[in-house]
């Protein structure tokens, strides 16, 4: 079993405890050891980064150094704006030897800047993780139509840790396929949700993110698979006002990507948090039970 | 005992700013072999040169040092004033204290030194100094012409109509190159074809041109004035002599549906076809790949059909080797494609990756909108044929996007851009032009009025800035944007986008480069000489350039350029006999051990294996031996000689270990 130092994130730990609970399940069956990481804070992401560079850089530092107590086992996160940020702050790091030393005087622990920072997607898609994701799928999707939706963080900015090319990847669809999905060709899965807008401009994230459930929804997809908390909360937990505003009326599933992997490999929707979600997941419709095939 | 005079040049406040240029004369009168030192104002004017001549005869100088700018910039000036005197020109040398000291130092004592010692160098070099004499190389009178685009044209047809004889080498089926394939030409709309098409049969019938079409330069041999370069005509599968270009075979051909690379893919064709009816040569060509009597051997209805029973189908390629003495490179460009991922480039996934049909290039709307394209000059969009009532044009793509592997400006796009918008809206009355610009660069004669016109007058939608993203919804494409003047996000729903994609090289210019020994930069745009006073000629002697294979430019700019290099030519064969600067190595035969050595790193293919026989032929030895016509004077060999047996002449191993010792002793 390979270690990682997991890093869940705030959100992990509130508004979406669902992908938390989900990564944790798939993590026990598909022999992910995640140890979390001690006295992790804030990974530096809005608001720092946006008004404070400085404070952004040594949240990003402090969770590096916490994430170096455990060794050389890689920091793993479900979030796409941890990611992001957390990745930002190594590079910086293995740029600036400098930033290193600083670390270790202001905050008392060293970084390593070779730290691995890795997406739970890029691991599921890493052998030998891969193979037994693909051994252990006992309720295959079906075919299901699956919009993937990567939005903004998860691929950018494009370097070389990036998890996939930055405007054509495939890492999502990948995964949908290898557990029997079928995922959908449309065109906005790397367009921008609205992200914090929600709470000073809810106008516009129910224009962005309307515009992808839309979209999504013509394209004939029955759920959206996301890795990213801020877009599963604009797109599920809001769109009901969006549907209002927009005047549709169907409901699009929003699954995170642990959650779609794990109900193809027969894990419950309790276990995998399905009921925490504001737009019902319709379980039986959407995966055939073992051994049925769909129409 | 030397007499070597020393003048050291203040290039006005250029060097004695930053050097004490009567010091370092000073020093220089101390130094033993220095007859006389001075230093002047202008050593290049008039009087400095008389400076010059005057000290030769009153000191009866055998050696003359200018210390002044580069080589690069007068040593031919004080050559000849040497040289004038009597004094053999190649004992006169050049120390450079403006590029290589005074422009680069601020500290004037270290500044004045570093002068100093580089004048002792100099000094001991030419005290070891030789008589030595231009090479004379006779030239053949007649010219290649690679590329039978505008430029090739152009520069062919100057050349031919001065008397000198021209070979001109077009790699697909007809000349004409893309020029051919335009609609209509910026700033005058005048019509492409109908200002080409004259000089291409101008070209065909030239008594002085021999034009070898569907042929391509196979290999390159010797040195200025003296080319043999093998060309492979390609085999067409018709004898052109026999064939009177009726056209009956690709009428009657059966495989009618092939893309046809003149209408840029969207117009069909044959597979024995002639590009386009106004081709030169008119004769067709047979598209081996998809012939079904090559694939099958059943069909062969164009053989049947030929009445001058022109069709050969066992037909070879064949090798001809032409001697020149010039050769001027006129390959063009390319377009780049969207969905290229090469290297560095990235293509534009985000653009759809030349998936959608109707995102299309800028030569393939040019076809559209040309009379004798596969619309018939009607503006169609190639999906399903309608008429677009939006269309939108985005400028830069790959252009001036180092994310995205090209850093440098297409140059060309601003204008056909604001071009296509214009034809397109007095094609389509009441459709909507839109372009997306990062800046209009409209800088030629008439350009900026043209593109004030399609904005003023034909009111075409100018935003400036970037689209992040193109797909296709409901029939039409969805252009999402920024207008950064306005500072707001653009959407727009468009029937056709046309993208003024990156112009680049030949895919292959880096092979005819090497062929030739032309440089390229990172992009494969072949170096000039020097960017601003030599700008048609190759650095290698006798290479001269013309048209986009050197940086992206447009038809006037090519044009011009292709009669500049065709003039520079011409002062080459205005000549009998080629005097070359006589700094060429030499072998000592008596040592040499023939390792050849040098033969492995001559960058010139100089070295020769030169066999010595007694009378009776018995073989002696094997040595090597420089072709002088051939070596130009870089000095490798020297270095690598493992017996020391070839010297560079000017540059004598005595004479660099002297320069060495001034300077370190």
């Amino acid at each position: 079993m390979s270690r990682y130092a997991y890093f869940p994130g705030c959100s992990l730990h509130a508004t979406a405890r669902e992908y938390d609970e989900s990564i944790r399940a798939l993590a026990g069956r598909l022999e992910i050891g995640l140890d979390e990481i001690e006295d992790w804070c804030c990974c530096g992401a809005t608001p720092a980064h946006a008004i404070d560079p400085e404070s952004a850089r040594l949240l990003g530092l402090w969770n590096l150094a916490q994430a170096a107590k455990g060794g050389k086992a890689p920091l793993l996160t479900g979030c796409a704006a941890c990611f992001s940020r957390l990745r930002a702050v190594r590079e910086e790091a293995q740029a600036k030897p400098a930033l290193a030393e600083e670390a270790k005087g202001r905050l008392g622990h060293p970084i390593d800047p070779d730290l691995e920072v890795l997406h739970i997607a890029q691991v599921l898609t890493s052998e030998p993780v891969r193979a037994r994701l693909r051994a252990a799928v006992v309720r295959p999707l079906g075919g299901l139509p699956v919009a993937c939706y990567y939005g903004c963080l998860l691929t950018r900015p494009r370097s070389p840790g990036a998890v996939d090319d930055a405007e054509d990847p495939h890492l999502l669809e990948d995964l949908v396929r290898l557990v029997g999905g079928e995922p959908i060709a449309w065109p906005l899965r790397l367009d921008c949700c609205g992200a914090s807008m929600t709470l000073p401009r809810p106008d516009i994230v129910h224009e962005l993110s309307g515009k992808i459930l839309i979209m999504a929804h013509e394209r004939g997809a029955r759920a959206l698979v996301v890795a990213c908390p801020l877009c599963h909360s604009n797109l599920d937990f809001q769109q009901a006002a969006i549907a209002a505003k927009r005047g549709f009326d169907f409901r699009l599933p929003v699954l995170y990507l642990t959650q779609l992997l794990g109900l193809a490999l027969g894990l419950s929707s309790r276990q995998l948090g399905l009921q925490r979600h504001f737009v019902p997941v319709p379980v039986e419709e959407l995966v055939p039970a073992q051994g049925a095939s769909r129409v | 005992m030397s007499r070597v005079g020393v003048f050291i040049c203040h290039c006005g406040e250029n060097i004695a700013r930053t050097v004490d240029c009567a010091a370092v004369a000073e020093a220089a009168g101390q130094l033993p072999g220095v007859r006389m030192a001075t230093d002047y104002k202008y050593m290049c004017s008039d009087p400095g040169q008389n400076l010059i001549r005057e000290a030769i005869q009153k000191h009866r100088l055998d050696g003359v040092i200018v210390a002044a700018c580069s080589p690069a910039m007068h040593e031919p000036t004080f050559r000849r004033a040497t040289a004038g005197e009597g004094v053999n020109p190649f004992r006169c040398e050049m120390v450079n204290i403006r590029e290589h000291c005074s422009w680069v130092h601020e500290d004037r004592d270290a500044a004045t030194r570093k002068s100093m010692d580089l004048v002792r160098m100099m000094v001991e070099k030419v005290k070891r100094n030789e008589d030595l004499f231009p090479i004379k190389v006779p030239i053949t009178r007649r010219a290649l012409v690679v590329g039978g685009g505008i430029a090739g044209i152009q520069a062919a047809l100057d050349l031919a109509n001065s008397g000198i004889p021209v070979v001109m080498v077009e790699r697909e089926p007809s000349i004409g190159g893309h020029m051919s394939q335009l609609s209509e030409t910026f700033p005058t709309l005048d019509c492409s074809q109908c200002i080409l098409t004259p000089r291409m049969v101008e070209v065909a019938q030239h008594p002085l041109i021999t034009l070898h079409s569907y042929s391509e330069v196979e290999e390159v041999k010797g040195y200025i004035g003296n080319f043999d370069v093998t060309i492979r005509k390609k085999a067409r599968y018709v004898d052109i002599a026999k064939c009177t270009g009726c056209g009956i075979c690709q009428q009657k051909c059966p495989v009618k549906k092939l893309p046809s690379a003149f209408d840029a893919g969207l117009g069909k064709r044959a597979a024995i076809y002639v590009p386009f009816p106004q081709a030169v040569p008119n004769r067709p060509v047979i598209d081996r790949e998809n012939c079904i009597y090559f694939k099958n051997g059943k069909c062969g209805a164009c053989k049947k059909l030929c009445g001058p029973g022109a069709i050969d189908f066992g037909q070879q390629d064949e090798l001809v080797t032409e001697k020149i003495g010039a050769a001027i490179l006129a390959t063009g460009y390319s377009l780049y494609h969207i969905g290229e991922q090469d290297g560095d480039l990235r293509g534009y996934p985000e653009y759809g990756s030349g998936k959608i049909a109707d995102v299309i290039d800028g030569l393939q709307f040019e076809r559209l909108a040309s009379a004798s394209g596969p619309t018939g000059g009607e503006i169609r969009r190639p999906s399903d044929g309608k008429v677009p009532q939006t269309v939108v044009f985005l400028q830069c793509i790959g252009s001036r996007d180092k994310s995205k592997g090209i850093e440098y400006c297409s140059k060309i796009c601003c204008m056909y851009t604001a071009k296509h918008a214009l034809l397109y809206k007095h094609k389509v009355h009441g459709g909507n032009a839109v372009v997306f610009y990062m800046d209009v660069r409209a800088t030629g004669k008439g350009y900026e009025e043209f593109v004030r016109r399609a904005v003023e007058e034909d009111e075409v939608l100018y935003l400036r800035g970037r689209v992040s993203r193109l797909y296709e919804d409901k029939g039409q494409i969805v252009v999402s944007g920024v207008d950064t003047l306005s500072a707001r996000p653009v959407e727009i729903r468009a029937d056709l986008v046309v993208l003024a994609t990156a112009i680049r090289p030949q895919s292959d210019a880096r092979r005819l480069a090497q062929l030739f020994g032309v440089g390229y930069d990172a992009h494969g745009f072949y170096s000039e000489a020097h960017p601003k006073l030599r700008p048609v000629e190759a650095p290698t002697a006798g290479i001269f350039l013309a048209g986009a294979c050197q940086a992206p430019k447009d038809i006037p700019e090519a044009v011009a350029q292709a009669s500049g290099a065709a003039a520079k030519a011409q002062v080459l064969f205005s000549r009998e006999i080629l005097e070359r600067e006589p700094i060429v190595a030499k072998v000592n035969e008596l040592t040499c051990a023939g390792c050849f050595a040098c033969q492995a790193v001559c960058p010139f293919g100089a070295v020769e294996v030169h066999e010595i026989r007694d009378r009776q032929g018995r073989l002696l030895k094997t040595v090597a031996r420089i072709n002088a016509g051939m070596c130009n004077g870089c000095g490798t060999c020297q270095a690598t000689c493992p017996s020391k047996s070839v010297e560079l002449a000017g540059y004598t191993d005595e004479q660099v270990f002297a320069q060495i010792v001034a300077l370190v002793a």
